[in-house]
């Protein structure tokens, strides 16, 4: 077991390369890999191809990689909290949430809320809020079917508000936010991906100062609260981090449903540990992964329909979490 | 020492009242009561999880309320019931998690940890068990790695709510003498049950919550009839 994880620490990588490679060179204008190369070392503003690669081809990779981890982190510290494996920052109305303030924000037609720092503020205000509003629920809904169902009438009710609110706003910006919330990786520029990469350097680096409360949180709440931990302050910085990763993705993605689902099921399943630490690598390692391939397809269909994101990553995570639930539950 | 002095316990209406009652290192206690009569909230309050309606219990000279929850979980370790397992946890990894009070924030288990971890292992005699899922487990191996999972915790007192429901005789015989075993060695136990034969052919002391709601103590394991007069 433990060598199988030596072995992933080396093998992930090197495919998560492959993969980010693929992605880049794939799309509607061929480029070669030695274009790929010449952009980086000598950047020619002429060249349309250096252009793409540049401006579009990149930043969509990496988004894609930074959002999957994310995602996958998100839902695994939900999944942790909650102590179920159905629960996730899609389906507990954080992604919702922030959807919802987002729109709030673009809708009033402020510019400050159209600027990068406006959406990432307003969507990580809107994940906290509504993580904090799903966490006081848990406290006194101890069934978690309910919590998780309660979450999903939270997300129904913004989504409400939030489709009234697009009634009276302008065109212009109901077109905005249309588009936001379809879910897409390809809007994200080069430079909102570095608001993407400190997000998820900071959400990491503050997810690994709690590993320990995490791990105990696995035997329930009175055992880890026997072992020492502080869960208020524990629950808090969870509810935190998943909305600073989720949050962060949201705004500049859009709302991406099943990744922060299926993909930290799929890390338990494959990795077989309940330990956060092999859990964060292998949630990391295998959300960009799954970001990646359903981009990759997305791009494959471009020349014949436009697929949202959020299609694949529903076409392939809704069966996998099916399956998932008729293993535990039947 | 643990030690409860005039207190009632409960969460608005007193549901036991104490006069006195310690448990040294070294002892072993049997705690005895009907079906809703406070057991498990008495021991919620033993681990600070709700306070007492009245008076103090002091652990080591230091009132309870005083100790933040890091420190009394280096002094008093607790095994619940109903852990049925967590896939994907090894035995190992469960035992390692009993080490938390001495970790930093990042968890991060040195070798002296994993030393501890295998002692506790071999303790509970359960060494050969060590690399499988807890999940897979019986009832009588989850308890026993619950138990060693107590002891890599290094507290001096350990506190059990019904360790030995649901296993069968052999299994419950292995867990009283391994919990004698751990009284002679030093450890302060206390654990609920409702095995008053266990109990009495142990020769365990016993602190029962009598219908009147008072705790009473007993340093010799009295007659069960006697015990089944005063709480049942």
């Amino acid at each position: 077991m433990s060598s199988a994880y030596k072995r992933s620490l080396i093998l992930l990588p090197i495919t998560l390369g492959l993969l980010a490679f693929t992605h880049v060179l794939s799309g509607k204008f061929d480029i070669t890999f030695s274009e790929l190369v010449s952009s980086f070392t000598r950047f020619d503003p002429n060249d349309l191809n250096h252009v793409i690669i540049q401006e579009f081809r990149v930043p969509r990779t990496l988004t894609a990689i930074l959002a999957g981890a994310s995602l996958s982190l998100a839902g695994m510290l939900m999944q942790t909290l909650f102590q179920n494996p159905l629960a996730g920052p899609y389906i507990l109305g954080i992604n919702s949430g922030a959807a919802f303030t987002v729109a709030l924000g673009t809708l009033t037609g402020i510019s400050f809320f159209q600027s990068d720092a406006g959406l990432l503020g307003s969507a990580l205000i809107g994940a906290f809020i509504f993580g904090l509003i799903i966490l006081t629920f848990s406290f006194f809904l101890r069934n978690i079917v309910s919590l998780l169902l309660i979450g999903i009438m939270i997300g129904s009710f913004t989504s409400a508000i939030t489709s009234i609110l697009l009634s009276i706003s302008t065109p212009e910006n109901m077109k905005i936010f249309t588009l936001w919330g379809l879910g897409s990786l390809q809007k994200v520029e080069s430079g909102q991906i570095v608001f993407i990469f400190i997000s998820f350097v900071i959400g990491v680096l503050l997810l690994l100062t709690q590993l320990k409360g995490i791990n105990a949180l696995v035997l329930g709440e009175n055992a880890a609260s026997s072992l020492g931990i502080n869960l208020r302050s524990l629950r808090i910085a969870m509810i935190s981090i998943t909305a600073l990763l989720a949050g962060m993705v949201t705004a500049f993605c859009g709302p991406i449903s099943f990744v922060g689902l299926a993909i930290p099921n799929l890390s338990r399943i494959i990795f077989k540990t309940a330990n956060h630490r092999k859990l964060t690598y292998a949630n990391t390692i295998l959300g960009a992964h799954f970001l990646l391939i359903a981009d990759l397809i997305t791009i494959w269909f471009e020349p014949i329909i436009l697929i949202p994101i959020n299609a694949i990553t529903a076409l392939i995570g809704a069966p996998f979490i099916m399956l998932i639930i008729i293993k535990k539950l039947k | 020492m643990i030690e409860l002095k005039n207190i009632s316990i409960g969460y608005t209406s007193t549901l036991i009242e104490v006069n006195e009652m310690i448990l040294r290192p070294g002892e072993i206690k049997a705690l005895i009561g009907a079906n809703g009569m406070g057991k498990t909230t008495f021991l919620k309050t033993l681990m600070n999880q709700i306070p007492p309606i009245s008076g103090t219990v002091t652990i080591d000279d230091i009132s309870l309320h005083k100790l933040d929850r890091a420190k009394l979980s280096s002094l008093v370790s607790f095994i619940g019931h109903g852990f049925k397992g967590v896939d994907g946890l090894s035995v190992l990894d469960y035992i390692l998690l009993g080490r938390t009070p001495y970790l930093d924030r990042f968890g991060s288990i040195s070798y002296v940890d994993k030393e501890v971890a295998f002692e506790a292992l071999k303790s509970a005699g359960i060494k050969s068990l060590s690399g499988l899922n807890t999940s897979e487990l019986s009832d009588g191996q989850l308890q026993l790695a619950s138990i060693a999972r107590a002891l890599a915790q290094e507290t001096p007192y350990i506190i059990m709510d019904e360790p030995t429901t649901f296993l069968d005789y052999r299994n419950r015989e292995i867990i009283f003498n391994l919990l004698i075993d751990l009284s002679h060695k030093g450890k302060g136990i206390l654990f609920s049950t409702h095995e008053l034969d266990m109990v009495s052919k142990h020769q365990i002391p016993v602190a029962a919550i009598s219908n009147e709601n008072k705790m009473i103590l007993f340093d010799h394991c009295p007659k069960m009839e006697k015990l089944i007069e005063i709480c049942f």
